[in-house]
């Protein structure tokens, strides 16, 4: 009994379609097929685009520009590459375009306030060790430190740490070598390792 | 290069487990015997840990209804567009009006060097045909072109006092058809 279980279980498995047939089926009209990468990819790419840009409404809005996207120019995807690339290579120039929109916004409401008015930083994140007992709140530390790396090492950093994609898969996301890639995750580490060396000494 | 220098420099590749044997053994007995590399080690390890360990931030319930609402808006903003044709008829369209351009371009282009040919005699004479009312300046270009017209024994004092006065003044001729080559456009005829 339990191996038929087993083999059915398999065979479901098998049949479970990849994203690039997945793909393939909705650039021939399957919206069914649109549906289900919508179903695996939502949760990723908003996580990732949270790391990203450390905001929960902005992430939910760029991920659904994302999908739109790819329900617009499903045309362009050619099999030559991971769908799964793809779909994070649009995600990460949208939530980078995000961040530049953002910075001009920040600029211009700087520019608009006075001397005393500009109390911009982030809460600092070094309250001591007594302070860091909850796990929350460890991790929304760790989560503040992360969005104070520049942007080059906080995608590297991302992307291979809490996304787990290899560095070839980071290297054609970000269309940079492996070698820059694996400077950019080592550098990004080195700094969030210095950043929170109180934590981490516990 | 230091132990230690080399160690810093492999350590992502420890750390993510892409060493191979012989390296990781290597690497083991260095940290083994230096204690430095061994802190740095193990914090390097443990940033990557918590780092995999955040809780994964999820999607709304609504994720899909708003998603869904998106794109019927996006549908509903096309279809209120009139129809626009597809992409390779507006890659031809693109391509003819590029070459329209061109060929006009180089048509004026062709003008202006007519124009500018000091070879071409009638191209200074020209002129003159831009402002048939000016009499003034029709002399002087019939002048300096050493095409003064015959002087007409029946024509009235009045005329001749006239020439006169043009032939007088060469210089401010000269310098006044100077500057209407440099501004005037070519002129077909």
């Amino acid at each position: 009994m339990l191996d038929k279980t087993s083999n059915h279980n398999r065979e479901i498995k098998q049949k479970k379609p990849s994203d690039e047939e997945l793909i393939a089926k909705f650039q021939n009209g399957d919206i069914y097929a649109y549906e289900e990468i919508v179903h695996r990819y939502k949760d990723q790419l908003i996580n990732f685009i949270y790391h990203f840009l450390g905001d929960r409404i902005d992430a939910e809005d760029v991920t659904q520009e994302t999908f739109l996207r790819v329900y617009r120019n499903k045309h362009l995807y050619r099999n030559i590459a991971k769908f799964s690339t793809w779909i994070y290579t649009i995600a990460s120039n949208l939530a980078r375009t995000e961040l530049r929109r953002r910075r001009r916004r920040k600029l211009l409401s700087l520019s608009q306030m006075g001397f005393e008015d500009r109390d911009y930083d982030l809460p600092d994140s070094m309250q001591g060790p007594d302070g860091i007992l909850d796990s929350k709140l460890k991790e929304k530390v760790i989560r503040a430190e992360i969005d104070k790396l520049p942007v080059r090492f906080r995608e590297a950093v991302v992307l291979r740490d809490i996304e787990e994609f290899s560095y070839e898969e980071i290297s054609q996301i970000l269309k940079i070598p492996i070698g820059t890639v694996k400077s950019r995750v080592n550098r990004g580490r080195l700094r969030l390792q210095k950043k929170l060396q109180y934590l981490l000494d516990q | 290069m230091t132990p230690c220098e080399r160690f810093k420099q492999k350590i992502l590749d420890l750390i993510d487990g892409e060493l191979e044997i012989l390296q990781k053994k290597e690497m083991e007995n260095h940290l083994k015997s230096c204690k430095k590399c061994n802190d740095f080690y193990n914090r390097m390890y443990k940033i990557r840990s918590y780092l995999k360990k955040l809780t994964p931030v999820k999607s709304p319930e609504s994720f899909h209804i708003l998603l869904r609402e998106r794109i019927r808006r996006e549908l509903a903003g096309k279809a209120n567009y009139f129809h626009f044709p597809q992409a390779p008829t507006w890659k031809w369209a693109t391509i003819l009006s590029c070459g329209l351009i061109i060929s006009i371009l180089g048509f004026r282009m062709l003008d202006q060097k007519t124009w500018q040919d000091p070879r071409n005699q009638n191209s200074i004479i020209q002129v003159g045909a831009i402002h048939p009312s000016n009499h003034h300046l029709k002399t002087s270009i019939h002048y300096i072109t050493d095409d003064v017209p015959s002087e007409d024994p029946g024509s009235s004092s009045i005329e001749q006092q006239k020439r006169n006065e043009v032939a007088g003044d060469t210089s401010r001729a000269k310098r006044t058809i100077e500057n209407i080559q440099d501004q005037i456009k070519p002129v077909k005829f």
